[in-house]
Formats: C-alpha cells, structure tokens, sequence
C-alpha cells in the first residue's frame, strides 16, 4: 500500500493525459464488449447481430441510392425546390433508425466520466465521436453525401454550395437529434412526468380505439358512394374483372 | 496554512427548491470530517459540488489552495471520489475497474497494474479477479469503490456514505484504510448515518439541515454547545454524537427529543 496518500505520481502532460484517456475508454469499450460475451446466450445474440447488418446495410445503402438518384433527377430537371422531399425522408430516416437501434449493444454512461480529470474539450469531443458512430448518424450521413453526389453529377457548379448546405444540415440534425434525446431523459427523469406521460399515452391508445369504434359505426350507417377518382381508378386496374368494378347499383 | 476543502456561500438551487444554501466550510488538512445531516438535507448535493459533479448556483470551493471553477483538472487529479451510486462499470472485472480508473488518472500501465494487485489483496478481493463486477455483492462494490477511489494517492478522499449496506468485517476493512491514509497526511470527508462510526472516526464535525450548515466543530465544541444551549443539562452526562446530532436537527427542527413518544400510539 506504498501509494496510498504519497503525492501524485503520474506528471503526464494535459495533452500526454488527454491521448491516455482515449486510448482507456476505447479500451473500455473493448472489455465490456468482450465481456458481454461471457452472458448466456450472449454469443446467439452476436450472431444474429451479424446475420442482421446486411439489412442494416441496406436500411443504408438503399435510401443513400434513392436519396442521390432522386436529388440527381430533381436537379437535372430543374426542380430544385422538390429536394426538400428527399431531405424530409432523411429526417425520418434519421429518427426512426435511431429508435429501432437505441438498444443495441453494450456500452456506459459517458456522464460518469465528468469524475476523472478530464477535459471539458475532450469530454465533448468523446461524446460527439462516440455519437458520431451511431446507426442513425451513419446512414443519414450516407444519405447527404449520395444527395450531394446526386447534385455533383446533375450540375458540378453547385455541389460546393449544395456540399455546404447539406453539412450545415447534418449538423443540425445531430445537434436536434441529441437536443431531443437529452430533453426526453431530462423530463422522464421526474416522476411526475413519467406518470402524465403514461397517462397521456394510455389515454391516446384508448382514444385510438374509441375512435376506430366510432367510425366503423358511422361507416356501417352511411353507405357514401366511393369517390369518381377511385371508380376511375378500380376501372384501370381491374379492367376485365366484372367483379371488381363498380357497384352498378349505386349509380342507378 | 491553506485549508484543504473551503467553501464561500456555496449554494445550489434546482428551480426553485435550494438545496443547499449559502455554506461556508473549512477542512484543514489532515483531518476526517464528518458531515452530517438527516435525509434530504443537501449532504450529496454538497459532496457533488465538492467533487465537481455538480456546479454550484453561487459560491466558490478552494481544495489545496486551488479554485475548483478554474483549476478543475489539477483538483480532480489530487481527489479521490466514492460516489453515492457507486459509478462502477458492471460489466469489468475488478483488476480491469481499477486499471481503466487508474489509467484515467494518468498512472502508467505498471504502476495501475501493482497498485491495483495491492488493493485487490488489501481487500479481500484478490480471489474474484474473473467475476464481474455486476455479480459483487454489496460490500464488495463498496469496496472496490473505495480501491478504485485511492489508486491515484489522492491527498483528499470524498466517500458518500461508504458504510451503508456494508457488513461489519467489510466494514472493518475500509475503516483499517481509511485510517491509514489519515495517519499519512490525506484528509477524508465522509458523510455516513451511521453515526457511532463517525464519532469514532472523525475528528471534525459538521451538521447540515435543510441545506444550511448549522454546526460545525469537534465532537468536544459540539457537546459543549448543546449542554450550553440546553437548560436542564448535566454537565457530567457525556453526549453521543448521536444524541447531540438529534439534539441539533431537533432544535431547528423545532421538535425536542423523538417524536415516536406522542405519535401512533396505536401500534401498542
């Protein structure tokens, strides 16, 4: 127990400490992902992780294609102001990979590190770059970059601006993204906002179904006729089938 | 002589409950402090700001002479820190806890490495280096806390209730060491309910209730302020601390000795 209550030994410099500090957590990271394997069935649940990136991948590859043909297709036709459409899809995107993938995998609280000396700068930057590396901020990335190679190709002279534009949106999307996520924990962090919060949503399932009940017994009472555009429609895609067509009788 | 912890007007609010209100403290060097306070009374809130977990609404905190605000680096690399929750990384082996705190801390590899099988055999730990440290009992969590807590040589410890759900040899063990360290010059500030380990640990005392310090002393200053305060006292009735903190928290309280006497009398 030498060192117990002796002076401090270690006198690495703040930038020497900083690059140890990183190479530690990526350590930790390292072991407790390694760890995790020792759980029964934890080596079942690595498996079908793996059998699951392709998917994963092309929950990222295919809407990075469609993103960069449809901005090349609005681009080239002079139909700029429609890339807000793909840009709105990315949003989603962004969102909803994020929930389908918020469980994966074992990891800390970057939180419980403000205890070490530990640099402000660094501590950010640590949570950013481990952020950075998140299924959401993938694949949204992806998604910019193909839309901006989309543009590069449909009219090289506004890629630069177009590369800007869609990193300043990038951004804003990771900071709204994190803004949000920091907002829900902070505010179900309460007890009374967890407890309005399940009310709010129990009383929206059950307005859902109150709803659904209603309206089906509207439907029931009022026959109305369908509308000519879906007549139309029934008409084109089901030209021979004399079943399909429109009820005769309602235009009698 | 510069204090080891000295806070000016500390304060912190959440909205608008204070939780802790305008405290002034002093530790010198080389003393065990106590700091008490009944439940809710802002001890962790105070031992958080100490700590640089949490930022005060007001006020400033010196540790070694340094201004936590902006020296928060230097400071934190001569503290050691047991949290309330214990912050440990269940998923760790304890050998591999204590070389990621150790590594944080700046030590080199070797040195973590020794110190770390040191403190590992000073606690009784030596032979769980494969369990995981989600499958430690109580005390042993408590243990390795406090091992991780001093793999640095901190000059100040600061232990959130280090005693609570803590067996009596496990116990034993981190009041061994936490005496050693007082014996080699570091300072400890411990908050504990478990006050007859407080009385016979620390050598300064300091009360807080509803997020005001309102003693503060050695157990000798704070007997005596009782018996002055008191009108029936008898000046050879030795008070436990104990009996002084109720007296105190009671006094502001506004409730002299325990209320169970005039209340549910229905229990029988």
């Amino acid at each position: 127990m030498a060192g117990i209550g002796a002076q401090i030994e270690a006198d690495l410099s703040p930038s020497a400490l900083s690059a140890q500090q990183f190479r530690t957590i990526a350590w930790l990271r390292w072991r407790i992902f390694a760890n995790s394997m020792r759980r029964k069935g934890a080596v079942g649940e690595l498996v079908a992780k793996i059998l699951s990136y392709p998917l994963l991948a092309l929950m990222v590859f295919g809407p990075a294609t469609g993103a960069g043909f449809a901005s090349y297709y609005l681009v080239s036709r002079n139909m700029d102001a429609y890339l807000a459409i793909p840009l709105w899809i990315i949003v989603v995107l962004w969102q909803f990979i994020g929930v389908s993938t918020s469980a994966s995998g074992p990891s800390f609280d970057l939180t419980s590190l403000v205890r070490f000396p530990l640099r402000y700068r660094d501590y950010l930057l640590m949570r950013l770059s481990f952020g950075l590396m998140d299924p959401p901020t993938l694949a949204g990335t992806a998604c910019l970059i193909a839309m901006s190679l989309g543009i590069a190709i449909a009219s090289p002279a506004l890629f630069p601006w177009a590369a800007l534009c869609l990193l300043v949106y990038a951004v804003c999307l990771i900071l709204f993204a994190r803004m949000i996520y920091t907002w829900t924990e902070r505010w179900l962090a309460q007890r009374r906002t967890r407890e309005l919060f399940t009310g709010v949503l129990l009383a929206v399932s059950l307005g859902f179904q109150f709803v659904a009940q209603y309206a089906q017994k509207i439907g029931d009472r009022h026959h109305a006729p369908p509308s000519p555009f879906l007549l139309k429609l029934r008409t084109f895609w089901w030209p021979s089938t004399g079943c399909c067509r429109p009820d005769s009788r309602q235009h009698r | 002589m510069n204090a080891a912890i000295s806070t000016t007007g500390l304060t912190r609010r959440f909205g608008d409950f204070v939780a802790v209100q305008n405290v002034n403290l002093h530790v010198a060097p080389g003393q065990f402090y106590g700091f008490l306070g009944p439940n809710g009374a802002g001890k962790s809130t105070t031992i958080k700001m100490l700590t640089g977990l949490l930022a005060p609404t007001s006020g400033s905190i010196q540790v070694l002479g340094l201004d936590f605000a902006a020296h928060a680096i230097e400071v934190k690399r001569q503290i050691g820190v047991v949290p309330e929750g214990l912050a440990l990384f269940g998923r760790l082996t304890a050998s591999e806890y204590l070389r990621f705190v150790g590594q944080m801390y700046g030590l080199d590899r070797a040195t973590t490495l020794q110190r770390s099988e040191e403190l590992l055999e000073f606690m009784n730990l030596a032979g769980e280096t494969k369990k995981l440290i989600t499958d430690f009992s109580h005390g042993m969590q408590k243990k390795l806390a406090l091992a991780a807590a001093v793999i640095h040589g901190p000059k100040i410890l600061f232990l959130d209730e280090p005693f609570e759900g803590v067996d009596a040899i496990a116990a034993g063990t981190l009041k061994q060491m936490l005496q050693g360290m007082i014996a080699r010059g570091a300072t400890i500030f411990l908050t504990s309910h478990v006050l007859e380990i407080v009385e016979r640990l620390c050598s300064h005392i300091a009360i807080i209730n509803r997020g005001e310090l309102i003693a503060e002393g050695s157990i000798e200053e704070l007997r005596a302020g009782v018996h002055t305060q008191s009108d029936s006292h008898d000046p050879s009735a030795l008070l436990t601390l104990e009996e002084i903190f109720i007296r105190v928290i009671g006094k502001q309280d506004g409730v002299e000795g325990p209320q169970a006497e005039q209340e549910l009398s229905w229990l029988g």
